[in-house]
This record gives structure tokens, C-alpha cells and sequence, in this order.
């Protein structure tokens, strides 16, 4: 049989539709697939940026409530001044990062390859991000944490509120807590990128390859 | 009228006019009817997001290929993963229902053979079929009109060889 008889016979099924659409229940569920995705992008941001400010924010009080108490006691103060910068420089990554991201993605064009390209540079960009995680999230974070051990502790006795103020762990303890929590962070990070992300990369970039094997 | 509602008014006529086009899509890309059933959404939903960006450049049919191979594509990559990691079912209500039309078994064999091809292969065979030229394969696919040719070539040749064994 010829291809111009296969397409004779693939054009008869333009006459018979088999399917009927329920327009109502699709329109809902765009809205409601829309709203969802809206949603989640919102707890996202909230969740990974608003807790840097958040941080910075409380930071900032204790810094103030410190000079307002005791006047100059700058060692203090700049462990707060420092974790404020710290806890900035964690937002500024995720936005600037995602900005950046954003608008590169908007460079591709609808086409099938276009597509392709911008689930490689999407998948890059996670595969980046959790890669350097320990530099951009864990270091900073954990060097906060750290320096403001007092402020931890008040957050502890506030939240449990306890009457009796809970005996300080020596820092070395805490440290070791920190350590041993991050560690479990990276550890999670790293088995995404092996399990999901590059799997995912090496595929997109074979159906990439596929595509172009016969270009000049 | 509001951008929502203009946007919902070609939505709609896109859906009328060209519903035919995103069968053979869910079709070739999807067999079970619930995976088509979630395929056609997956693309209604697409669509709808396109809308705001389609500016006229492109012929509305090419732009509709060009957004339903995408999702189809891209859908059947995360049904691949998800299959593998066996996630829980997606429950949604029925947006597609079956007609009570007679198969018709040379095209029951072509989507047949269509479903044995990879993701982009289908893609091609698809455009094909439905009597894109060589230009507009290349300019939904993003690549060279030579590279289409090869690529036409080797899927026809396939196709005429497989139908020596005869259409069942």
C-alpha cells in the first residue's frame, strides 16, 4: 500500500468524531487546574522567601531590642546585622535566580524543539539549585543559626512557654544538632537530583538528540 | 468585552473548529480511555494559556498542532515517570465521552502503528498525515526542512513496509 492510500483512509475519520467534549466540566477544570497551579506557586514563594524575610525581620528586632537594652554592645548587634544580611542574600538568590530563569524560558520559541529547550534549561536550573544548595542555602542559613544560638533559644522557651527557661545546650551540641539536621537537607537535595532531575535531563536531552540527528 | 471572556469565546471556537485535530493528538499519544480522557485536558488547558500569546503569526491549525504535540509530548514523558514511581491516579471528572461511532479498522491499524513510534516520530507521522508540507513540519518541530525530509522518508518507508503483512 502507498502513504497517499494511508492518508486517504486517515482523512475518512474527519467525518466521525468519536468523542463529544464536555465543555462545562473542561472550562472548570481549567479554572480550576489555573488556581491550583496559581496556589501552589503562592505557598512556594511564601514558604522559601517570606521565611528568609521573615527571618531577616526578627533579626532586625532582636538587633534593635539589643542596643535599646543594653546600648553598645556591638558584638552582639553585628551577629544580628550579619544573619539579617545573611538571611537577604538566601531571599535575593531564589528571586534573582527565578527572574533570570523566567525570562530565559520566554526566549524559546512554541516549537517542538523550543519546548525541548526549556524543559533542559528548567531542569538545569533545579539541578543547579539543589547542586550548590549547601553554598546558597545551608552555609548561610546555618552560620545565622548559629550566630544568634541565644535568639533560639527564646524562640524555644516561647513556643513551649515554658515557665522555667529550658538549660542552654553547649554550643558545641547545638552545632552538632544544626549539623546533623542540614546534612539531611543536602543528603534529600542530592537524591532528588539523582532519582528525578537527571533522569529527567539525560531524556529530554535524548528526545533533543533524536530530533536533530539529521541536521545539516 | 473583558480579556476573559474574549479569551473563553475563541477558546471555544478553537474547540469547535479544530476538536477533530486534538482527537487524533489524544488518540496517538494515549490509548486507554482515561489516559485520553487526562491527555485532552492536559491540552485543554495548554491551549487555554496559549491564547494570550498567539499573535497571528502562525496559521491557527499549526499553532494548535504546535501546543497539543507539546503537551502530548511532555504528558507522555511524566506518565512514563509516573508509571515507574506507580504515583496514585489522578481523579478528575470525565471531560471526554465516547461516541457511538462504527471503528473503523484502516484507521484503528494507522493509530495502531502511530502508537508504536516514539513521542516525536508520532509527532511527524501525524503532521504527515494530515498533509502538512515539509515547511510546516519543519516550523512546528524547530528544525531544518532537510531534516524533516530524512526523518518523512524513513516514517513513510516504515509504514508502506509494515503494511505489506496486510491491514488486520
Amino acid at each position: 500500500m502507498q502513504f497517499e492510500d494511508m492518508k486517504t483512509f486517515w482523512d475518512e475519520q474527519n467525518s466521525e468524531l468519536l468523542f463529544a467534549i464536555d465543555k462545562t466540566a473542561l472550562q472548570k477544570q481549567i479554572e480550576g487546574d489555573t488556581r491550583k497551579t496559581y496556589r501552589r506557586i503562592f505557598i512556594r514563594d511564601t514558604t522559601e522567601v517570606g521565611a528568609c524575610f521573615l527571618l531577616a525581620g526578627i533579626y532586625g528586632y532582636k538587633a534593635i531590642s539589643v542596643l535599646l537594652e543594653s546600648g553598645s554592645h556591638w558584638i552582639e548587634t553585628s551577629r544580628y546585622i550579619i544573619s539579617i544580611a545573611l538571611a537577604l542574600f538566601v531571599a535575593s538568590t531564589f528571586i534573582i535566580g527565578r527572574r533570570r530563569q523566567t525570562k530565559k524560558e520566554a526566549q524559546f520559541d512554541n516549537t517542538i524543539l523550543g519546548e525541548l529547550n526549556r524543559m533542559l534549561s528548567q531542569t538545569g536550573y533545579q539541578v543547579w539549585l539543589l547542586k550548590s544548595v549547601f553554598w546558597w542555602y545551608l552555609l548561610p542559613l546555618g552560620t545565622a543559626a548559629l550566630l544568634t544560638i541565644q535568639l533560639q533559644f527564646d524562640i524555644i522557651n516561647f513556643v513551649i512557654s515554658s515557665k522555667e527557661p529550658i538549660e542552654a545546650t553547649p554550643f558545641w551540641g547545638y552545632a552538632i544538632m544544626i549539623g546533623i539536621m542540614y546534612s539531611l537537607i543536602y543528603w534529600l537535595n542530592q537524591r532528588a537530583i539523582r532519582k528525578q532531575l537527571l533522569p529527567q535531563q539525560k531524556a529530554y536531552e535524548s528526545l533533543k538528540q533524536k530530533l536533530l540527528d539529521a541536521e545539516e | 468585552m473583558s480579556t476573559k471572556a474574549g479569551q473563553k469565546q475563541i477558546f471555544d471556537e478553537w474547540l469547535s473548529l479544530h476538536k477533530g485535530l486534538l482527537f487524533k493528538v489524544v488518540r496517538s499519544y494515549a490509548r486507554s480511555i482515561h489516559d485520553q480522557d487526562d491527555l485532552f485536558q492536559e491540552i485543554g488547558l495548554k491551549l487555554w494559556h496559549s491564547i494570550p500569546k498567539f499573535k497571528g503569526e502562525a496559521a491557527v491549525t499549526t499553532w494548535i498542532y504546535r501546543v497539543a504535540l507539546n503537551a502530548a509530548i511532555s504528558w507522555s514523558r511524566k506518565e512514563h515517570s509516573r508509571k515507574n514511581h506507580t504515583e496514585s491516579f489522578k481523579v478528575s471528572e470525565s471531560i471526554l465521552r465516547s461516541q457511538p461511532v462504527k471503528k473503523n479498522e484502516r484507521v484503528e491499524w494507522l493509530y495502531e502503528r502511530i502508537g508504536k513510534l516514539d513521542a516525536l516520530d508520532r509527532s511527524i507521522c501525524l503532521l504527515m498525515l494530515d498533509g502538512f508540507s515539509y515547511k510546516e513540519i519543519s516550523d512546528t518541530l524547530g528544525i531544518s526542512e532537510g531534516n524533516v525530509g530524512v526523518k518523512v522518508h524513513r516514517i513513510k518507508s516504515d509504514l508502506i513496509e509494515q503494511s505489506k503483512g496486510g491491514i488486520e
